[in-house]
């Protein structure tokens, strides 16, 4: 018998496999209870965070949808810097940048957030309902998927703004106040076309992992105790998916806003003298020359409020997202 | 008992593309006639790729069409003797999403893979259950904790919140007996139940398989390739080789007597517990790929009873009654000159006492 005792790494560890089935259990549990207290600290830090930025952006919307474009033209209130007075400072206008930087907060993060709703909606109907039917359905639906990845996405983004706005502008003339309605058009169209162009790799992340998840034996066993078709992709197939779901939605939150920044510095997305993180960050890009010049004062609170709350942003949502990733996989331990 | 069987597979053939086109099919099974009468255990023997699992899965339609194709046959499916019967492949899908775990259901081979792995057992087994019966959601909990109670779980009310992750393996085979048996189904396919487990486990499945068997009244279709659980278990043998039954007959038949070559030689190749062996007898050779299935007998090429008879390898022989209720698919088996043809079944069921006691 001894000289089996050294294999074994020490005698406690040996009994523990004696008494497999309550070692085990009490064992899962108490990794189980840990791994839920790490995920949450994880989690309940990056809401936090996130909720601080959010938070005042949308709770403040009464008050700086009627304060952005409040214009003071002289000198005395232009480009002021940060004090008591102008929390954040003034731009060029004269208007603080308190307003601009929360309504623009707002409306970043709605589009962001909206767009990537469609997204996720339209992609991952998309791409299961393609990887589930598979043969020529699933053929023709990603050779569609193929073409839209081929056009360029402003061109479409542009041409799906051109052809809504029309349609948006009237209709929201009549539900809203009439000098806000032009502003909620432009968004919405801007939003909606932005989740129209951004559902292509989610639908092929999808398909793919709907693809493999479909040959799983216990598909096919949920198929032998009579789960329908329906059944069988949205309770069996889509939760085993929820993973690579809140992953790719919190990379397309990030990818819309910088999207609509983009657009709105062509002239395209949010048009002045409504403000977002992006045309604020566009505006005050222009301070980074000063940097170089000698003499010439830079006024850095233009670029780093705006830039600031939106690294910040991005940041917690990534956070969130890996930390509801592990939290929704129930292998993920420890 | 009755007479009328419960499933009768009458002549099933179902076919897979080789090629990437789909010009040339292979036909994984080809021409099987069993039938499975109430509360019966019939056993399906052979090797890997024989078309054990098709059949099975063939009669639930659970093989995936396409690439597979159902080219001939019917699945006849009695669940009440005074009405007729109906076959199941020509069931729409709503009808056989009924008959799946409600009136047949299924058990797999890998009860690790079986379940899925983001839901709790309670969940599973709910679900199964909440498919079949008009109960709430409270009722359906109750039910689904008889029911891995009485597979042998302990503390069943906690199991069920549990995820497969936490159970062992035999644990998980017990609960997908568990999911299947909650609808109390009339036949249970039970597809190598046991292959993936080790034997202490093996043994106690089987045992509970068997209880619970002899208790609801339920017929199994026993796939396995393992002859010691058909002399446990079966009722009835049906040996199966590159698609076709080769030998068919009740348990005590086919163990006492083999006519089939092929089945003489897997038991010849079973080690016997006390002898001593040197090496083990094998079969020569391998499965025949299905691609190229040699033409006469699909056996002939590893046959050792082939005496240059020119008519194993020309011409297939059929599955001929060559004593009574035994049937064989081989020239030379004894009686085979003067078989008679008939459909192959065997009501035969053993008496419950001779099942190896717990």
């Amino acid at each position: 018998m001894a000289a089996y005792l050294p294999r074994f790494p020490s005698r406690r560890r040996y009994t523990q496999h004696l008494s497999l089935s309550d070692a085990q259990t009490t064992h899962a549990r108490q990794r189980r209870r840990s791994k839920l207290t790490g995920q949450q600290a994880r989690l309940y830090a990056a809401s936090a965070a996130l909720l601080l930025i959010a938070a005042p952006c949308l709770l403040s919307l009464p008050w700086s949808l009627q304060r952005y474009d409040h214009q003071r033209l002289d000198d005395a209130t232009a480009l002021i810097a940060p004090s008591l007075a102008e929390p954040m400072g003034t731009d060029l206008l004269g208007r603080s940048l308190l307003w601009r930087v929360l309504l623009g907060g707002a409306i970043s993060l709605g589009i962001g957030m909206a767009s990537a709703s469609i997204a996720v909606i339209i992609g991952v109907g998309w791409g299961a309902v393609a990887g589930y039917a598979g043969g020529r359905i699933d053929a023709v639906m990603m050779r569609w998927v193929d073409v839209l990845y081929g056009l360029p996405y402003i061109l479409l983004v542009v041409l799906i703004d051109l052809a809504l706005q029309p349609l948006l502008e009237p209709a929201f003339a009549s539900v809203f106040p009439a000098d806000l309605a032009p502003g909620i058009a432009q968004v919405t169209t801007l939003l909606i076309a932005i989740g129209g162009v951004s559902w292509l790799t989610m639908a092929r992340v999808i398909r793919g992992q709907v693809l493999s998840i479909r040959e799983q034996p216990y598909i096919e066993a949920a198929r032998a105790s009579g789960v329908g078709p329906r059944g069988i992709l949205t309770r069996h197939v889509l939760p085993n998916l929820i993973g690579p779901i809140v992953v790719y939605t919190t990379l397309t939150v990030p990818v819309a806003i910088l999207q609509e920044s983009f657009l709105s510095f062509l002239g395209i997305g949010v048009q002045a003298p409504l403000p977002s993180w992006g045309n604020l960050a566009a505006e005050g890009v222009v301070e980074l020359h000063a940097l170089s010049q000698t003499g010439s004062e830079v006024r850095w609170w233009l670029i780093v409020w705006p830039c600031t709350l939106l690294g910040l942003t991005l940041l917690s949502l990534n956070l969130i997202g890996d930390a509801l990733r592990d939290w929704y996989d129930p292998r993920a331990v420890g | 008992m009755n007479d009328r069987p419960l499933l009768k597979i009458d002549n099933l053939a179902v076919s897979f593309p080789v090629t990437r086109d789909a010009t040339r099919r292979v036909r994984a099974v080809n021409g099987v006639s069993l039938s499975i009468f109430p509360q019966q255990t019939l056993a399906v023997v052979g090797e890997s790729g024989c078309g054990k699992s098709v059949s099975a899965m063939a009669s639930l339609q659970l093989v995936p069409t396409p690439p597979g194709r159902y080219e001939s046959g019917a699945i006849w499916w009695t669940p009440d003797p005074a009405k007729p019967p109906t076959d199941l492949l020509k069931c729409s899908d709503r009808q056989m999403q009924r008959i799946r775990g409600g009136q047949i259901a299924m058990i797999f081979q890998e009860p690790m893979t079986s379940l899925n792995p983001v839901y709790t057992i309670g969940d599973q087994i709910r679900e199964a259950i909440l498919l079949h019966q008009h109960i709430d959601r409270g009722q359906a909990t109750r039910v689904a904790a008889e029911a891995l109670a009485e597979v042998g779980i302990a503390a069943p009310e906690s199991r069920l919140k549990e995820y497969p992750h936490q159970l062992s393996g035999g644990m998980r085979q017990r609960v997908m007996i568990a999911m299947a048996l909650a609808c109390k189904p009339k036949l249970l396919l039970a597809d190598e139940p046991t292959t993936a487990l080790d034997v202490t486990i093996q043994a106690q499945i089987l045992e509970l398989l068997r209880r619970i068997q002899n208790e609801h009244g339920m017929s199994v279709l026993l796939i396995t390739h393992d002859l010691g659980v058909v002399a446990e278990n079966a009722d009835a043998v049906a040996v199966m080789y590159a698609g076709r039954v080769v030998e068919y007959g009740s348990v005590d038949d086919v163990f006492d007597n083999p006519l089939h070559p092929y089945t003489r030689g897997l038991f010849a190749s079973m080690p016997i517990l006390g002898k001593r062996h040197d090496r083990l007898m094998t079969i020569p050779g391998n499965v025949p790929n299905p691609a190229h299935f040699p033409t006469g007998c699909p056996f002939h090429p590893r046959c050792i009873d082939v005496n240059d008879d020119t008519r194993c390898s020309t011409d297939e022989p059929p599955l001929l009654e060559v004593s009574p209720r035994h049937w064989a698919a081989c020239w030379h088996c004894t009686g085979y000159d003067h078989a008679t043809q008939s459909p192959p079944s065997v009501t035969h069921r053993r008496s419950h006492q001779t099942a190896a006691p717990a």
